[in-house]
């Protein structure tokens, strides 16, 4: 991101200091986020990738401080005695027009949340992002949602073990599974570096390719969260490992108390009936 | 997305770029930076993200703060230029510093070395309730924060408040950061920083990661430290830091004087600055 200048014509000058000071105000991000900004309805907005929806298919949107986040309902419910399924997709991704193979079988409702700077989700201004933000992003999805089984996928695995350890009573079981942004930025402190990109008008927001390939995961970190979930769910495996990638956050998680290696459709179905 | 920058100083004079503390804005420098500017420094310090008269963010993160830091770096043009940092602006600049070593001259660091001192030695058990609370609370926090203001009150009342978190400073400048660093509207005052944030974020993130930056700096470095534990402060002593100086570097810690360094003793440390400036 380069700092276009500003300054000058419209600088304000406040002194209040022996020498001074002199303000100004630089642009950090030229683009307009209302250019960016989504339009009423469940098609997006001018400037938005388009989206197969389904037909008939709500989009509901949620409010996250100052994003507004899509959460698009995929299929209706089955069986309305089982609690949904929410989808979290990988970095880079979007909430797909159907439900994954893997929870065709799911009886409930199945629901999928575009992350900030995702799919039909807000491109916020200037970046920021961290895999904690994300795990609010769903949590508003929890709050409209109520009690929900997550199958993550990528950094949406990720995101779906903080989640199940952050509300633990409200997420019944996640299930990890292989996609983009699985590994993260490695265990500790990588290689000095200032992350930039380019705005952009169309998600994903490269801010977010470029935060959320560096952000760190130390296996420490994701085994307090694993623990959380042991602590206060009461499904005896609230997690299960379903791809074939073990980056070091995962692997650190393998074999403990509370966590199994199952396929995700047979996962999903243990949780459908628990 | 908009920083307020201010200056101190003549602008023909060469530039060094100030960075302030978290929920701190530039104006927390108008006792001290004045002290630079009139030695021949152009001083320049943004307001963070969300701080000061700098817009809210939508997002905010340590990789976004380097670069708003950096951003103001390629406006103030020249380069490379000393750095100075208090707290959590020492350890932004320490990263800079390390990531784009021929954009910075000197590194200047006041009691911003965060170390693990401090930090409560737990059990599991312990240490998983406690984020199980520090969870719940922020993510409650997320839910809410949307319609979420700052409490109004009068200038002496947000003084008195502000002085809970910096107990050492004195109340007449805290009363005097209060026009600067909040608005004021029919129900009184607030201060302008982005009521979204808060103290104590969730995530990965230990105090040794800023550290760890300091050995490798190939720039002449001067830190400074108040030895004073205090609320805001990273309870760092001298033993955390020495080992990790890189050579030559300057290390000054002050025997009863707290996190705010530069507020409590800004002759003191204007003239270790200035003696340490080519």
């Amino acid at each position: 991101m380069t700092a276009s200048t500003t300054p000058g014509g419209d600088a304000t000058e406040r002194r209040r200091a022996k020498s001074g000071p002199v303000s100004f105000d630089i642009e950090v991000d030229p683009v307009d986020p209302a250019a960016v900004a989504v339009g009423a309805g469940a098609t997006g907005a001018p400037g938005h990738r388009s989206r197969v929806e389904p037909a008939g298919e709500p989009t509901v949107w949620l409010r996250h401080n100052r994003i507004r986040l899509a959460l698009h309902r995929l299929r209706a419910a089955q069986d309305d005695t089982v609690r949904p399924l929410l989808i979290l997709h990988g970095l880079g991704e979007c909430t797909p027009a159907q439900p994954p193979e893997v929870a065709a079988a799911w009886p409930g409702e199945v629901w999928g949340l575009d992350f900030t700077g995702h799919g039909h989700s807000t491109i916020p201004r200037g970046g920021g992002y961290t895999a904690e933000i994300l795990m609010a992003d769903a949590d508003a999805a929890l709050a409209h949602l109520g009690e929900a089984t997550v199958l993550g996928r990528g950094l949406g695995a990720y995101v779906a073990l903080l989640i199940q350890g952050g509300r633990p009573h409200l997420v019944r079981g996640v299930v990890l599974v292989d996609g983009p942004g699985i590994v993260g930025g490695g265990i500790g402190p990588s290689a000095p570096r200032v992350t930039t990109a380019e705005p952009a008008t169309v998600t994903p927001d490269p801010f977010a390719l470029a935060e959320l390939t560096v952000d760190v995961r130390p296996p420490d970190y994701a085994v307090d969260y694993l623990r959380l979930a042991v602590r206060y769910s009461d499904l005896g495996e609230p997690v299960t490992l379903a791809g074939r990638v073990r980056p070091p956050w995962m692997a650190a998680l393998d074999g403990l108390p509370g966590v199994r290696t199952l396929p995700a459709a047979d996962a999903l179905a243990d949780y459908a009936t628990g | 997305m908009g920083l307020a920058v201010w200056e101190w100083g003549d602008r023909a004079d060469p530039p060094i770029l100030f960075a302030h503390g978290g929920f701190d804005f530039a104006g927390t420098y108008d006792a001290f930076a004045p002290l630079i500017a009139d030695a021949g420094w152009r001083v320049v310090c943004w307001d963070h993200r969300g701080h000061g008269d700098s817009d809210h963010a939508d997002l905010y993160g340590w990789e976004a703060d380097q670069r708003d830091a950096v951003a103001v770096m390629d406006w103030i043009g020249a380069g490379p230029i000393p750095v100075l940092g208090h707290s959590k602006g020492g350890g932004l600049l320490l990263n800079v510093a390390d990531a784009l070593p021929h954009r910075v001259s000197h590194v200047i660091n006041i009691d911003g070395l965060p170390s693990r001192r401090g930090w409560p030695d737990l059990s599991e058990r312990d240490r998983t309730s406690l984020r199980a609370g520090a969870l719940t609370d922020w993510l409650d926090h997320r839910r809410a924060t949307a319609d979420a203001m700052r409490k109004p009150g009068t200038i002496d009342e947000l003084a008195r408040r502000r002085q809970r978190m910096n107990p050492r400073l004195d109340l007449d400048w805290l009363r005097y950061l209060v026009p600067i660093g909040a608005f004021e509207s029919d129900d009184g005052w607030r201060w302008k920083i982005d009521p979204s944030m808060r103290m104590g974020g969730v995530g990965p993130w230990q105090p040794e990661w800023s550290m760890m930056r300091l050995p490798g700096l190939g720039m002449p470095v001067l830190g400074i430290l108040g030895l004073a534990v205090e609320v805001m402060g990273w309870g760092t002593i001298p033993s955390d830091v020495v080992p990790n100086l890189p050579e030559g570097a300057r290390f000054v810690p002050l025997e009863g004087v707290g996190h705010f360094v530069h507020i409590e003793q800004p002759e003191l440390v204007a003239e270790l600055v200035l003696d340490f400036l080519p």
